[in-house]
């Protein structure tokens, strides 16, 4: 008697234990872990733009997010691997470098990455975060009717991207005036050099050429020599550029949502190649439009997110 | 110089205010020294270290045409000669300027660039200006050198004005304590001044006019009422001066140490001082050797006060006053400041004492003479004639009887005896038989000799000189010629007696008294003399210092009584060892010569 009382007791614990597993599981149908590069706003508004795209879908899952700022590489890879997500979600290069070295088999879908080449793989896809070049000439052309030649400056680093850039420009109907960059030494004298021949100046996100220093050193030349640069973001346009065009971090958020439905779904990731940012923001600098005799149209100015006027 | 109080002030005021002002300004000019080079310090710190961060890129670029710019612009500023960046290697890239003269100062700062940690590219896109932080890096040098001529000037130009501002302050201070130490303290003090002055000379009715409410006023109300209460007090004191002045009773106060203090003029009268050569000088100056003030001091300092009590004073002359003293311990707060001591010249009460004994002894001798004069003119009346019948009888049985018979001598005892009480019976009954005097005009001189011829030759038999000092002016007297001639004999042999082993008597006779009314006669021995016991019963009847039968006691008893009745007197000075002297004033009746 006592025997048949400990067998029920034991199969009524490992029953309840079962339900409650079970009532888990089915509480949260996809486990998604996302790792952020770093831990500041434009991440934050990607992440929030991810799971705006879920809740408008009313998709439950079950999101687990962590920062690379707050833990280090081994222990986000313990606790994603304790996670066992259904996708993971890699906000900014380093993480979805880490995430692509380190799991294989996990769907990845990354956002805020400027350069998608290195994390190509079969379970990964994404939201790229460059503006495509020729949306930059194509606004360049509007702001700018009477720009016919362009200048940039890239490093062995970024050649990839001065490729394209020659490739498109070209096409667009510009001249392109580039120098190649070696060391740091050499970016004034590669200013100097190609300002007098230019119309305007393109920013190439390559941080080899492109650090505190050298943007300001950049913008004063420009701005002495009524030289319009077209910035990489806001900030760019704040300090000086005429224009910048970004992604909007939000949207381009949903957009990876998206990828990563679809990837939940059942399609893989090396199907959906990755995307350039659905959404674009525009800034302006009045100005140095000013400054630089331009008349920007109000057309332009409805587009523009934000517009940065003297003294902003 | 003689400096016044309120110059002594002023020097020590302007010595005050010219060493804080010295100190004053030496401290500003300092701290403004300190001020200006921290000023120049804090430019200096800031333009150098504006290069050295506007410099970072241009050295990491090696932008030379920007490092020139960089220092012709650090050039332009004001006091800046010379400006150099180094690379790290302390490799010139770029100077410019000169560094002249000796007043230069350097600063310098390294130029640091942070090693940046490499932005990613996305980080490059949203955060450009993001400093990725990191070691810091120095990749070159700023160095900028400064002329301190323009600093030196400026300091020079404010340490003028602050010297030029201090010695004005102390000027202006000085001139400031000056008035107010002349206004507030100097005349104000010069007018106490004054009229301590004038009250010191006696002007009493001088007042302080200063109209104060400070402490100075509240000094001249009070030097205003001192004078008032001084007014008070020499009013007071003049008023017992004048009362000590005017006393007949001689003031002596003497000092604890026993020297005089003060004398009044009764005093100075009487001793025939001057009050310089008493004040100051110990009082035993004034006192008799046989009254020494010593034990009346102790006494009086131990009784606090004595009464009544006879003293002798010296006068300056040697004489000797009898005083009645009195005297008083004076003392404040149980010191003893002096001795007050009061005197009244009792010479004449004493001479009047002295008369009144002499008197009552002369009305006790004269009322024991007058009494044994009626016994004995009684006495003798009676036994005068059994004393003849005895005394005839005896002389006639000596006659009759040879010398051998034993009854011879007997008979002479009886004679001899019979012989002495007949003198004395006679003696007796001249005695009493004084009382009606038979006066005639008499020149006494000539009467005493007719007297002294009587003795001359007893005299010379014992050796003793009789010497004449008669006053040559004498009136005649009226008297009983026989009677003064009996006195001129009793006391001449009285003398004799006492003049056993020889000596001298001296007869004087004098006109006495101012208004020439008395005629003196003294009769003087040097023999034994007499003591003072035996003085004062000489004229007593039958009192007799001699033998048994060498005398009656009768004879001076008798010359007393012819004095008197005479209305003259008799009196006695003698000192044993050293003679005797009888002294016979008769009166002269207003006779003149």
């Amino acid at each position: 008697m006592k025997k048949i009382l400990h067998y029920v007791s034991l199969i009524l614990y490992l029953l309840l234990i079962g339900f409650s597993g079970l009532d888990s599981w089915s509480a949260s149908r996809y486990r998604v872990s996302a790792i952020l590069s770093y831990s500041n706003e434009p991440y934050h508004q990607l992440g929030d733009g991810f799971r705006k795209f879920f809740r408008g879908k009313n998709i439950d899952i079950q999101f687990s997010e962590y920062s690379l700022e707050n833990y280090n590489r081994a222990e986000i890879c313990e606790k994603i691997i304790k996670d066992k997500p259904d996708l993971i979600f890699a906000v900014g290069t380093n993480a979805a470098k880490l995430i692509k070295e380190k799991f294989l088999t996990t769907p990845v879908v990354f956002g805020m990455v400027l350069d998608p080449a290195p994390l190509i793989a079969e379970n990964v896809s994404g939201v790229i975060m460059d503006i495509p070049v020729i949306k930059k000439l194509e606004m360049i052309k509007k702001i700018i009717p009477r720009a016919g030649k362009i200048g940039v400056l890239y490093s062995p680093e970024s050649v990839s991207n001065y490729q394209v850039i020659a490739k498109i420009s070209q096409q667009a109907g510009f001249r392109l005036f580039a120098k190649e960059i070696l060391t740091e030494s050499e970016i004034p004298g590669a200013i100097k050099e190609i300002f007098p021949q230019i119309d305007c100046f393109l920013m190439i996100p390559d941080s080899k050429i492109f650090f505190l220093k050298s943007i300001q050193d950049l913008l004063l030349e420009s701005l002495r020599n009524k030289i319009a640069v077209v910035g990489l973001s806001s900030p760019f346009t704040r300090a000086g550029a005429l224009f910048s065009l970004e992604c909007d971090y939000t949207a381009a958020g949903q957009q990876a949502g998206q990828i990563a439905w679809k990837i939940l779904q059942g399609t893989k990731p090396s199907e959906i190649p990755p995307e350039d940012p659905a959404k674009i923001s525009l800034s302006l600098n009045t100005l140095v439009a000013e400054r630089l005799g331009l008349e920007i149209s109000p057309e332009i100015k409805k587009q523009a997110a934000k517009i940065f006027v003297e003294g902003e | 110089m003689k400096f016044g109080i309120a110059k002594k002030i002023d020097l020590l005021v302007i010595g005050v205010v010219v060493a804080f002002g010295f100190l004053l300004g030496f401290y500003f000019i300092q701290e403004q020294r300190k001020t200006l080079n921290a000023e120049l310090q804090e430019r200096m710190g800031a333009l150098i270290t504006n290069l050295s961060i506007n410099s970072e890129y241009p050295v990491l670029v090696k932008d030379r045409i920007a490092i020139a710019r960089l220092v012709k612009g650090m050039l332009a500023q004001k006091d800046i000669i010379y400006c150099r960046i180094d690379d790290k290697n302390r490799q010139v890239l770029y100077q410019e300027g000169s560094i002249e003269g000796n007043q230069t100062k350097t600063f310098g700062l390294p130029i640091v660039t942070e090693k940046s940690a490499k932005l990613s590219g996305e980080e490059l896109v949203f955060n450009p200006a993001a400093k990725p932080g990191g070691d810091k890096e120095e990749i070159g040098r700023a160095t900028i050198v400064i002329s301190l001529a323009g600093f030196e000037k400026e300091f020079a130009k404010i340490g003028k004005a602050v010297v030029f501002v201090i010695i004005t302050f102390i000027l202006l201070a000085a001139l400031a304590s000056s008035l107010l130490l002349k206004f507030i303290l100097a005349q104000p003090i010069k007018h106490l001044v004054l009229g301590t002055k004038r009250v010191a000379r006696g002007d009493l009715n001088f007042k302080v006019t200063l109209n104060r409410s400070d402490e100075i006023g509240e000094l001249a109300s009070a030097f205003n009422k001192m004078t008032d209460d001084l007014q008070q007090t020499v009013v007071s004191k003049d008023y017992v001066d004048n009362i000590i002045r005017s006393m007949i009773d001689t003031l002596i106060v003497i000092n604890p140490d026993g020297r005089i203090r003060t004398v009044n003029k009764a005093t100075l009268d009487l001793l025939g001082y001057r009050e310089d050569e008493l004040i100051g000088k110990p009082s035993e100056i004034i006192w008799t050797p046989e009254s020494s003030n010593q034990p009346l001091l102790e006494e009086l300092i131990g009784k606090e006060v004595l009464s009544g009590v006879e003293k002798v004073y010296l006068a300056k002359d040697g004489r000797k006053i009898p005083m009645l003293f009195s005297g008083s311990v004076m003392s404040s707060q149980g010191e003893i400041q002096g001795i007050v001591c009061l005197a009244l010249d009792i010479t004449e009460r004493k001479h009047a004492e002295e008369e009144k004994q002499k008197l009552a002894a002369q009305l006790l001798q004269a009322e024991k003479l007058a009494a044994v004069g009626q016994l004995a003119g009684g006495v003798a009346h009676e036994i005068n004639n059994p004393i003849a019948v005895i005394l005839g009888f005896a002389q006639s049985l000596v006659k009759r009887i040879k010398a051998d018979d034993f009854l011879a001598m007997p008979l002479k005892s009886i004679e001899r005896e019979a012989t002495r009480c007949k003198k004395l019976v006679g003696d007796l009954l001249t005695f009493s038989r004084v009382g009606k005097t038979q006066a005639e005009s008499v020149d006494l001189n000539r009467t005493i000799d007719e007297t002294l011829s009587l003795i001359e030759t007893k005299s010379k038999m014992q050796d003793i000189e009789i010497v004449r000092n008669y006053g040559t002016d004498l009136p005649n007297l009226i008297v009983n010629k026989n009677q003064i001639q009996q006195v001129i004999m009793n006391l001449c042999n009285n003398a004799m007696d006492a003049l056993s082993n020889g000596g001298k008597i001296t007869i004087f006779t004098r006109l006495k008294d101012k208004g020439n009314n008395f005629v003196e006669v003294v009769v003087m021995d040097s023999g034994e003399g007499m003591s003072k016991e035996v003085k004062q019963r000489i004229f007593e009847p039958f009192f007799t210092t001699k033998e048994v039968g060498k005398g009656t006691g009768l004879g001076l008893s008798l010359c007393y009584e012819i004095v008197k009745k005479h209305n003259g007197s008799i009196e006695v000075e003698s000192e044993v060892g050293k003679g005797t002297a009888f002294t016979i004033q008769l009166p002269t009746n207003g006779a003149k010569k």
